[in-house]
């Protein structure tokens, strides 16, 4: 069970020198190579903003879904006025159980299928970044005068 | 459509309110609350009508009432207060359709619909839920009862949480048996991989579930993370074994002559010990922030409440500051308070760590949380609800606990780019593998890519740190060890030397009488009663500790005729007839006073680090008083505790240095630093930082909080609940010095528990990536199983968690 059963078929490691640089294996190197490049752009590429301007009248607030990542996954906020950020979860998957922000040193557990309301203050302007607890979903809030 | 015009509804309710009283709603003069005048086409309608109801999403009006709701305490009085959760809202003017519903329901005084989170908040009289219910259903919402936030409720969802994964796990399981027998047992009959697949597809689909919506989640928004590993991974196996079984022909013209393998027990087996990972460590997440939940679990849900003195069970949230209330014996103490009446030993280790019993009586205040002992007491209520030093605790645990530590940067910056990068890597694995590996190529190309893609476990890396915070946190406030942030936990380490301030802190802070000699022909009565009388005039600690000292000897002390301060020597005036001077020794210098016989004695209790009265009575010295602010009991046995764990001490006072030495003499100081001015305290500080050495300020936070910063940490002792310490970065809670040494250790385990998790997680896809890539095949001809890569995953991501939860478990 420790190993991988190969069929009979299966044969010694070709060695280095012995290699055929054949169609279908310069074909593999070059579909390879582009899909890495594609994986690249497509994981660390621009990204389409999605930013949200919070409705301000006396307080902010903004509603962030949360399925496979923030959507949308830029609040744009104002300063100094009270900031109401729903996060309304709509999975259970473990890895979005909670919301960090550590510009207001909250961490919050989010309930699945839920809305959690986190209510905070931004007091300085700037990008303040969220994310789960592992900090692969990421987002951020963007605070402007 | 009405009279001829036509009018549009962004939700039925609307359409139906409109229906029943067109009129009510085209007349101008009607105005629904919260909508802004002036619609369309010059109408005016002003509730139901939009011609387009994304126009309307985000209006103002749905903000200005949510925040209208957000004031709103938590909904937590049955019957007064009722919260519903609504749905089918689309825009403003169902929230105010919502609302004037509501509204017309009898009893209901208020009611506040937040379209943002799709509550209703109602208060009122004697409302009934179902009848609040039926209103809103009434006018084409649905509507139910909000979900329960309280922390009963949010214990059964994850545990519900928790129950589905193991009912998928359970079901992965039993369907995968047989199917890994079959094909370890190589049992051959026809259609057999027909019977492997049929198997195999509720594990793929239903098991694996959670999985492919979260893959497919995932890219949709262009992220990843360990689902999409897991769904990726699965897929490939399911895939080939699928494409396999219905051409096996191709497949095996593809292998060059070979069969068609099947990898269905690859792709059950990795599902079910995914999942039951995901469930250890589900189950395990749950009990590292077990500890603030316990916290908050501390207060009873019910005070009685003495009302026209009767006793009133009454639900906490409507204790209001002020409230006499009653607790019984084994009663916890409902909230912040001041004993009125009654007394009793209250148990305060939950706040204070303290494990002995504090024996309350009228006057002592009690916290909230507290466990009452064998005596009923009366309270007077003083902090509730948030304001409590419960509240405040567990607040300050939940920000250190939402902070990170430095030594988590690396961590984080290298999962951030985890599951893309290891998707690269699987591609490159395979490429690799077609180019160079054996024939079949692109079946131990794909084989090898899924255990790439299994054995990743971007979660060990992502809990490593989090996990130890949380349960290390946790631990220090179940005895009174409250940590700022994350950072200063770390902080809390590595230091080399603590620096504690004397009085407040080594001290008790309160002076005592420690000696009185008499000279021949005064009695104690004379030259303590007059003293003592004299100095309640005074504000200085040494006059309390004389006037304490009297009135504990139950001397009466008689009326003060003259008084007069002579500022940092003493005092002098005339007491029941008679001339009093008490004061340092220099003032009896000056006023020519020879001490005489007493003079070896001042000495005596100076290098004793006592402070020596000389008191006069008549113009002659009649005796000695000697005061001194006592170590606390505990504090030899901490500062050597100190010392055990390798740490430097000294100590910081502004007194005399004969003092100053006796008392570290005494609990085993090393260092003392006297005379020291207030002001001078954090250039102090500073100076050891300059030495090199990462300092600990201890003191109690209120006159040394420029030290306290100053410091690499900076550690406030309170005794009590005061917990509003916000300039240290640990607050020990209770006054016991021992606790530093707990809160120093505890802090050294956390970093080292956290070493050991990165390290480990570090190490664990370091090694296990290359090994799922093949990097042993050239060597040894053997490659890893995807089963085994998924056995690995799952293992490694427990291990982290339970490697943290062994600091609940730790004794300090």
């Amino acid at each position: 069970m420790l190993a991988v059963r190969l069929p009979p078929s299966a044969s010694r490691l070709p060695t280095a020198l012995a290699l055929v640089w054949s169609a279908d294996r310069i074909a593999a190197v070059i579909l390879g190579a582009g899909l890495c490049v594609f994986l690249y752009l497509f994981f660390f590429g621009k990204r389409r903003e999605l930013a949200a301007r919070a409705a301000v009248a006396g307080s902010q607030e903004a509603t962030i879904v949360v399925s496979g990542g923030y959507n949308p996954d830029i609040v744009v906020a104002k300063k100094d006025v009270p900031l109401t950020l729903v996060f309304d979860r709509r999975e259970d998957t473990p890895c979005s159980d909670e919301v960090v922000l550590p510009e207001f040193e909250i961490r919050r557990p989010l309930r699945p299928f839920a809305r959690t309301e986190i209510r905070v203050v931004p007091r300085r302007t700037g990008e303040f970044p969220f994310s789960c607890g592992m900090n692969m979903l990421h987002g951020k809030i963007k605070v402007v005068e | 459509m009405h009279r001829g015009t036509k009018y549009l509804f962004c939700a039925p309710g609307c359409a139906a309110a409109f229906d029943r009283q067109p009129e009510r709603y085209l007349d101008s003069s009607f105005k629904p609350a919260g909508m802004p005048a002036g619609g369309q086409r010059g109408r005016q309608p002003k509730l139901p009508m939009f011609e387009d109801a994304s126009k309307v999403r985000g209006a103002p009006h749905a903000s200005r009432l949510s925040q209208h709701a957000s004031r709103l305490p938590p909904p937590d009085r049955p019957g007064t207060r009722v919260s519903l959760s609504v749905e089918g809202m689309h825009c403003a003017s169902c929230v105010s359709t919502i609302e004037t519903a509501l509204c017309a329901v009898p009893g209901v005084a208020a009611a506040s619909v937040n379209l943002g989170t799709g509550r209703a908040d109602v208060e009122g009289e004697a409302l009934s839920t179902a009848r609040l219910i039926e209103a809103v259903k009434a006018t084409g919402y649905d509507a139910r009862p909000a979900e329960d936030l309280s922390p009963a409720a949010d214990r059964e969802r994850s545990e519900k949480e928790t129950r589905e994964i193991l009912v998928r796990t359970v079901l992965a399981a039993v369907l995968t048996l047989p199917v890994l027998i079959l094909s370890m047992a190589d049992v051959r009959f026809p259609a057999r991989d027909f019977v492997l697949l049929l198997l195999t597809l509720p594990v793929y689909l239903w098991a694996g579930w959670p999985f492919l919506a979260g893959m497919v989640r995932t890219l949709a928004h262009r992220t990843a993370n360990m689902d999409t590993l897991i769904g990726m991974g699965t897929t490939a196996a399911f895939l080939l074994s699928i494409a396999s079984t219905l051409f096996p022909s191709t497949v095996a013209q593809a292998s060059h002559g070979g069969m068609a393998p099947v990898y269905y027990e690859a792709v059950g087996v990795i599902l079910t010990l995914v999942l039951l990972g995901r469930y250890f460590e589900t189950r395990a997440r749950g009990r590292t922030s077990a500890a603030i939940r316990k916290l908050l679990d501390l207060a009873p849900r019910k005070a009685r409440v003495l009302r026209r003195g009767l006793e009133v069970e009454t639900p906490l949230s409507e204790v209001a500051v002020g409230d006499r209330l009653l607790v019984k014996p084994g009663d916890a103490v409902p909230v912040d308070g001041v004993v009125v009446s009654g007394s009793s030993a209250v148990d305060e280790a939950m706040v204070t760590g303290e494990s002995i019993p504090v024996e309350k009586s009228a006057g002592d205040a009690v916290i909230g949380g507290t466990l009452n002992g064998q005596g009923v007491l009366e309270i007077e209520a003083r902090a509730v609800g948030s304001e409590t030093a419960l509240a405040r605790i567990a607040r300050l645990v939940e920000r250190a606990q939402a902070s990170k530590p430095p030594i988590q940067k690396l961590a984080d910056a290298i999962a951030g780019v985890f599951v893309p990068v290891v998707l690269m890597l699987a591609v490159a694995t395979w490429v690799i593998w077609f180019v160079a590996g054996p024939s079949p190529r692109w079946l131990f190309a794909t084989v090898a890519t899924a255990s790439v893609l299994v054995i990743a476990c971007p979660c060990a890396l992502g809990l490593a740190t989090p996990t130890a915070v949380l349960v290390g946190t946790g631990r220090g406030a179940r005895s009174g060890i409250l940590f700022r942030n994350a950072d200063a936990l770390e902080r809390s380490g590595k230091l080399t030397i603590v620096l504690l301030d004397k009085t407040g802190t080594v001290t008790e802070g309160r002076p005592r009488l420690t000696d009185r000699v008499r000279l021949e022909g005064f009695s104690d009565r004379e030259i303590l009663g007059l003293a003592a009388a004299l100095e309640q005039a005074s504000e200085h600690p040494f006059a309390r500790a004389l006037v304490e000292a009297a009135r504990a000897r139950q001397f009466d002390l008689p009326a003060v005729k003259t008084f007069q301060s002579r500022p940092g020597l003493g005092v002098e005036g005339a007491v029941g007839g008679r001339a009093v001077l008490v004061g340092s020794p220099r003032l009896f210098e000056q006023e020519g006073i020879a001490l005489g016989s007493l003079s070896e004695e001042v000495e005596r209790f100076s290098t004793e680090g006592k402070t020596p009265l000389p008191v006069a009575l008549d113009g002659r010295i009649a005796g000695l008083l000697a005061v001194a602010d006592r170590e606390k009991p505990s504090s030899a046995e901490a500062i050597a505790r100190l010392k055990r764990q390798g740490l430097k001490t000294a100590m910081l006072t502004g007194d005399r240095a004969a003092t100053a030495r006796a008392i570290a003499a005494r609990v085993g100081i090393d260092e003392v630093f006297a005379q020291v001015l207030p002001a001078d305290k954090a250039s102090k500080v500073k100076d050891l930082q300059n030495r090199g050495e990462r300092v600990a300020m201890v003191g109690d936070g209120v006159n040394d909080a420029p030290a306290l910063a100053q410091a690499d940490v900076g550690i406030a002792i309170g005794a009590g609940a005061d917990v509003a310490i916000e300039a240290a970065d640990v607050t020990l809670v209770g006054g016991d010095l021992k606790l530093l040494a707990d809160a120093i250790g505890l802090s050294r385990a956390t970093l080292a528990t956290i070493r050991q998790n990165l390290l480990f997680a570090f190490l664990y896809n370091v090694l296990a990536i290359p090994i799922a890539a093949g990097a042993l095949y050239p060597v040894f001809h053997w490659m890893l199983s995807p089963m085994i890569a998924a056995a690995a995953m799952a293992a490694s991501s427990v291990s982290v968690v339970s490697n943290s939860l062994r600091l609940a478990r730790r004794p300090l």
